[in-house]
């Protein structure tokens, strides 16, 4: 459910200071250090940098700057959650219209439309629960959802969730994977 | 009416992962789908190497604190015989073959109703048969 490894471009700008014999060290960890843990739009949460393509290409100097610019090739390990995917995530907030869920980097709602019409939420648990009480939504469930809604934006991404389906909601067996 | 900005947000409505319209950057021939336990077994060789955040809620955290949780495989030899015994599975979608490890469905029955593009791809014998297959290579 949604790690990928993708093959991205990113233009480092260096000064001229570094222009030394350990050129290409410093290149690396500035993309490192410039792209771990960033959202790159429709590429989802770059996670980490996996491998950088060697030989790193000749920069180019911009006259504009003085500084040299190095396209840099890499294969990311991202984290790209899609519309009409279902995944698991863990409950981090109950509300009285629905719940908060992560997956991952990805927060989602989901809205109490989007539950089983047989949950109410109960106030002084501070929880969903089903009327025959079988299905109990807390912090910290694990719960399997739908992705119904997703906006990519340029520097977050929104989604939105659903346990209305056949085989969604409370995952049963999670106490076996803490 | 001004047009939209570029890049600036886009509602993904053309995307549907039920019939595999993922978009162009996630096309098989240039992205890698991974199960959650290959995803982990990247992490955790980062995290070994040290040099990274400590922020709880930093995306590295996050995701390694899922794909832990997550991972129903825990081996690496189990993830391996897992990946060959997938990759037999040509007329499977990469990406579907992950989710089928990533959600552990019980019968045909539940992998057509959390994976819907399975339904018309296999049927129900030899998804049965693969779903045998990797609950022996997991934990649960």
């Amino acid at each position: 459910m949604g790690f990928f490894v993708v093959k991205l471009v990113k233009d480092l700008q260096v000064h001229p200071r570094f222009f030394n014999a350990s050129l290409s060290d410093t290149l690396k960890q500035r993309l490192i250090s410039e792209v771990e843990g960033q959202f790159a739009g429709r590429h989802g949460f770059i996670v980490i940098v996996q491998k950088i393509e060697e030989p790193i290409p000749v920069g180019e100097i911009d006259s504009s700057t003085g500084f040299a610019v190095f396209p840099i090739k890499y294969h990311a390990l991202v984290f790209r959650p899609f519309r009409g995917e279902v995944l698991d995530s863990i409950v981090t907030r109950v509300l009285p219209h629905g719940f908060l869920a992560s997956a991952g980097p990805l927060d989602i709602f989901v809205s109490h439309h989007c539950l089983p019409s047989d949950m109410k939420y109960d106030q002084q648990g501070e929880c969903w629960v089903s009327i025959n009480q079988a299905d109990k939504i807390e912090t910290k469930t694990a719960v399997r959802l739908k992705l119904i809604g997703l906006k990519v934006e340029a520097t977050k991404m929104h989604a939105t969730g659903s346990m209305k389906e056949d085989f969604l909601g409370p995952i049963a067996s999670s106490a076996d994977y803490i | 009416m001004a047009g939209r900005i570029p890049g600036r947000s886009v509602v993904t409505k053309e995307e549907d992962a039920g019939e595999l319209r993922l978009g162009k950057e996630f096309d098989p021939k240039v992205a890698t789908a991974l199960m959650i336990c290959e995803a982990h077994a990247l992490l955790q060789e980062k995290l070994q190497k040290g040099d990274v955040s400590d922020d709880m809620d930093s995306v590295f955290r996050r995701s390694l604190a899922y794909t832990e949780k997550f991972d129903r495989v825990r081996e690496l030899e189990n993830t391996q015989a897992i990946r060959e015994r997938l990759d037999r599975q040509r007329e499977l979608h990469p990406y579907e073959r992950a989710q089928l490890v990533n959600l552990l469905p019980d019968t045909a029955e539940e992998a057509k109703s959390i994976i819907p593009s399975l339904q018309e791809k296999v049927n129900e014998d030899q998804l049965n048969h693969l779903l045998q297959d990797l609950a022996s290579f997991t934990q649960g």
